[in-house]
């Protein structure tokens, strides 16, 4: 690898409508299920409203018309009927499921994240960072990792406003060498310091730096671009949308979620600009919904739902699955989509190509993956 | 088995008065109370001397790593009493008043409770309470090797209180088995964890049956029993004695039925005979003959924790904790012969490794991990630990808040995973020293008063042998004077930035 690579997981909290988000439009049991939910037929000129026809089977839902030219550059693809094995339907055990990169069948503890920073041994000053007020599941156990709200948390506060002088103080308490305890302690701190200078530059020119979006979602995404352009040596960013708990209302709610996720994420590719291959973006969510739609106009929790896959190395330009189908007898349970393709297949297949990693037991102990093809 | 400490509410089971308690208890200063009720007091001597002339002195460095750090005056102690009756003092926990940190304790209510009772009590304030407990204990607890100990066990026998089952039982699992064990034997720690509600859930033993012939026992438990807690991984014990021991401890399990008939025993350890393989087994090459029953847990038991390799394993752990990691061969080879001869007896084992030349040799090797980081800061400058959610906010940053580790191995020991965390240590050890950690209190004028230095003339840097166990050099003097000199904020900021530049300092990372 030449250049450092970053990962970046956007955890789509609650279940995403996979059926809404990418349609089915050509399956007449999407129709019949969903008498007001479902997407009108797919426009075929780009200038016309409605979902964007992806292929001869699905339609992107319109409010992720922003996605649109990264799949036209082939940049983005989307796996569909991709999800766990995870059968309860509760968020708490599926999201669960899904951080620890567990199954049913193999329930594992700690966050599949946080288990390959350890397999990858590395421990950079900022090796790992999710925007929120708490660590997430997938990273816990990355005893290195931070949870921040802003990077402006990424500073010493100082009582006397001299965080300057405090900093040099610090750089003059650390110089190189000595035993071999001390010597680990210094470097760190040198590298500690080294990325508190960056950070503070990033602060600087704070002003003038392009937003992927002015949503919660943009910003947190805009600070990741600019540790990208740092090179503060991150691996990883995690950070939360939330809102996909469609069960009432779902046309009201939905558009707005989805119209944030796609738009951020077109506004951090475009602002990544020339280091846009040096990331790849994971967008994930712990289970879809129910084919069939409820009295109160919304969906309930379901099984097999969409990821996207967007940036350095993926090919894109297509939707990738192995379609299970809408027919009552495809169904899991007779009620949702089945899971054909298991979520820990494509990030063992990122995971891999991107950075490398070799040592599948170390990160999804006692799986055996499957190739999903998203990666080329 | 250390005596339960008396707390809030086994006063108020005495009869005192409720409203006397609950002032104590209201006021925000009510550490100063603690000097009102006889024999309890926990303050710093009038007098404190600044350690080490040269060099980390001896008292220093055992302080450093058998009790979370020096508070002032603790050197003078030591070698005032000399470093073996300090150690013999430390390995009788049972004969020191612990009475003043008690009573700094006495609101963590969950502590106290049977776990079917805490199941009724909100998650969030059964964690606070293991969490508050924990750190207090370890900042202000009178028994500093108990405490380490303690700490060592918790990650010893590392479990994670959001597996189901896992946090209302915990705090039993603390008393009875952790502190009422810490120095005792080898194997009834051992005994006690088995019986656990917490460790039955937290490894799954509570599932694990052999109803019928075609039931397949859950292995979670005796594997880990095998790898972690006793023979460890490369101990010489084989698949098929993981197998064998599940066999052995199919049906010891957490009493959860209905019915009247088991209503004052949910949520406690049982033997279920129904549930338990009554044939045969053998493990390490030893007979566990059929019928044995809920004799099989015991008879499994003697067989890991007589095993040589336990005796290894567990010498290894402890050396690398208290001498150096690694630890040097001798130390692990001398302290397995006493864990052997002596049939595990834990306070002949750290008696011995407190005393090795070993010990004395390795100054310095050691790095600090966070939450013992964050208990040195608070005894180094002298603080009075109240454990509000800013310390536990910060023990989340740096990684390392205490139940919270999610595999059995326990946080790791190794430095580096760790190195990552120094921001968070730089801004704890500033809020710290400027009292901006909640109800945390430091008071640095006080403390130089006490060791004798003019306190407004002083340089922070004068105070560095409470942190380091030695004057600070020159390099550190200049750059901590350097940043007294500068201009911005208010004298008495500076001094106490000064003196948490002490606390960011490698010296103080390491141990």
């Amino acid at each position: 690898m030449t250049e450092p690579r970053t990962l970046v997981v956007v955890f789509l909290r609650g279940g995403m409508d996979g059926l809404s988000a990418v349609a089915p439009y050509a399956e007449a049991a999407y129709h019949r299920a969903r008498p007001t939910l479902r997407l009108a037929e797919p426009r075929s000129s780009s200038m016309a409203a409605g979902p964007l026809r992806l292929d001869d089977r699905f339609a992107l839902h319109e409010d992720l018309a922003a996605l649109r030219p990264l799949w036209d550059d082939q940049r983005l693809a989307i796996v569909h009927a991709i999800g766990s094995d995870d059968s309860t339907r509760s968020h708490f055990e599926a999201q669960d499921q899904m951080e620890h990169g567990a199954s049913e069948a193999q329930p594992v503890a700690g966050g599949w994240a946080a288990r390959w920073l350890r397999s990858a041994a590395e421990g950079g000053a900022l090796s790992a960072i999710a925007f929120g007020t708490q660590l997430p599941e997938s990273l816990r156990g990355a005893p290195s990792a931070c949870s921040v709200e802003s990077l402006d948390e990424l500073a010493v506060g100082t009582k006397t406003g001299d965080a300057k002088g405090f900093a040099a103080a610090l750089a003059a308490l650390h110089p190189d060498g000595g035993p071999s305890a001390t010597a680990l302690v210094r470097k760190g701190a040198r590298d500690a310091l080294a990325l508190l200078d960056r950070v503070e530059e990033l602060r600087r020119d704070a002003k003038s730096a392009p937003v992927a979006a002015e949503t919660d979602l943009g910003r947190a995404l805009s600070q990741v671009a600019r540790l990208v352009e740092s090179d503060v040596g991150l691996r990883i960013a995690t950070i939360d949308h939330g809102g996909f708990d469609t069960h009432f209302g779902q046309a009201v709610g939905l558009p707005g979620r989805l119209k944030e996720l796609g738009e951020a994420l077109a506004g951090f590719d475009r602002i990544l600009g020339g280091r846009r291959d040096r990331v790849t973006t994971l967008c994930v969510t712990e289970f879809g919904r129910r084919l069939a739609e409820n009295s109160s106009l919304g969906t309930d929790h379901g099984r097999g739902g969409v990821a996207f896959a967007l940036g350095g190395g993926v090919r894109g330009g297509r939707v990738v699955c192995d379609w299970p189908g809408l027919a009552e007898d495809s169904l899991d349970d007779g009620l949702d989509l089945k899971v054909t393709t298991d979520y820990r297949d494509l990030l063992w297949e990122t995971l891999a190509a991107r950075f490398g990693a070799t040592d599948v037991a170390s990160v999804f102990p006692g799986h055996a993956p499957r190739p999903v093809g998203v990666m080329g | 088995m250390t005596p339960r400490p008396s707390t809030r509410r086994s006063v108020l089971r005495a009869g005192a008065s409720l409203a006397a308690v609950s002032a104590f208890a209201a006021l925000p200063g009510c550490d100063r109370m603690v000097g009102i009720v006889p024999g309890v007091d926990d303050g710093l001597p009038d007098r404190v001397d600044l350690p080490g002339i040269a060099g980390v002195e001896s008292a220093f460095h055992l302080l450093s790593r058998a009790a979370y750090g020096a508070r002032p005056g603790d050197v003078d102690r030591v070698r005032r009493m000399g470093r073996a009756a300090w150690i013999d003092e430390q390995l009788h926990p049972e004969t020191i008043d612990d009475r003043a940190c008690d009573w700094r304790v006495a609101d963590c209510e969950s502590m106290e409770d049977e776990p079917l009772d805490l199941r009724s009590v909100e998650p969030e304030v059964v964690d606070r309470d293991l969490t508050r407990h924990h750190l207090i204990r370890a900042v202000h607890s009178k028994r500093r090797i108990h405490e380490v100990m303690v700490g060592f066990w918790c990650d010893h026998f590392s479990m994670q209180t959001a597996k189901k089952g896992c946090r209302e039982a915990k705090p039993w699992d603390d008393r009875e088995v952790v502190r009422a064990h810490a120095l005792g034997r080898f194997r009834d720690l051992v005994g006690a964890s088995a019986r656990s509600p917490a460790m039955l859930r937290y490894l799954d033993n509570a599932e694990n049956r052999r109803e019928r012939p075609a039931d397949r026992p859950n292995e979670n438990y005796a594997r880990e029993l095998l790898e972690l807690h006793t023979l460890g991984v490369h101990g010489g014990y084989t698949q098929n004695d993981v197998m064998e021991a599940a066999r052995c401890l199919t049906g010891f399990t957490v009493e959860d039925r209905a019915g009247l008939e088991h209503v004052f025993d949910r949520g406690r350890f049982a033997f279920r005979k129904d549930w338990h393989d009554d044939g045969a087994k053998v493990v390490l090459g030893t007979t566990v003959p059929a019928s044995g029953g809920e004799a099989d847990l015991d008879r499994l038991l003697d067989i890991v924790c007589g095993a040589p390799a336990t005796a290894r394993h567990l010498a290894t752990k402890l050396c690398r904790r208290f001498v150096a990691d690694p630890p040097p061969a001798t130390v692990v080879e001398s302290t397995a012969k006493v864990f052997t001869d002596t049939g595990g007896d834990l306070r002949a084992v750290v008696r011995h490794i407190l005393t090795s030349d070993e010990f004395e040799t390795c100054v310095g090797c050691k790095t600090k991990r966070p939450f013992e980081f964050i208990v040195s800061s608070i005894r180094a400058v002298g603080g009075v630990c109240r454990a509000g959610p800013e310390e536990l906010r910060y023990l989340e940053r740096l990684g390392h808040v205490p139940f919270h580790y999610p595999t059995p191995d326990g946080y790791p020991e190794e430095p580096e995973p760790w190195m990552g965390t120094l921001l968070w240590r730089w801004n704890f050890a500033v809020a710290l020293t400027t009292n901006r950690l909640g109800e945390t209190q430091v008071d640095l004028l006080d403390l130089a008063k006490r060791a004798g230095l003019d306190a407004k003339a002083a340089s922070p840097a004068d105070l560095a042998p409470f942190c380091f166990g030695r004057p600070a050099t020159a390099e550190e003097r200049a750059a901590i004077d350097a940043y007294a000199a500068r201009a911005e904020g208010s004298a008495a900021d500076r001094r106490a930035e000064g003196v948490a530049l002490l606390l960011c300092a490698p010296a103080f990372q390491v141990a």
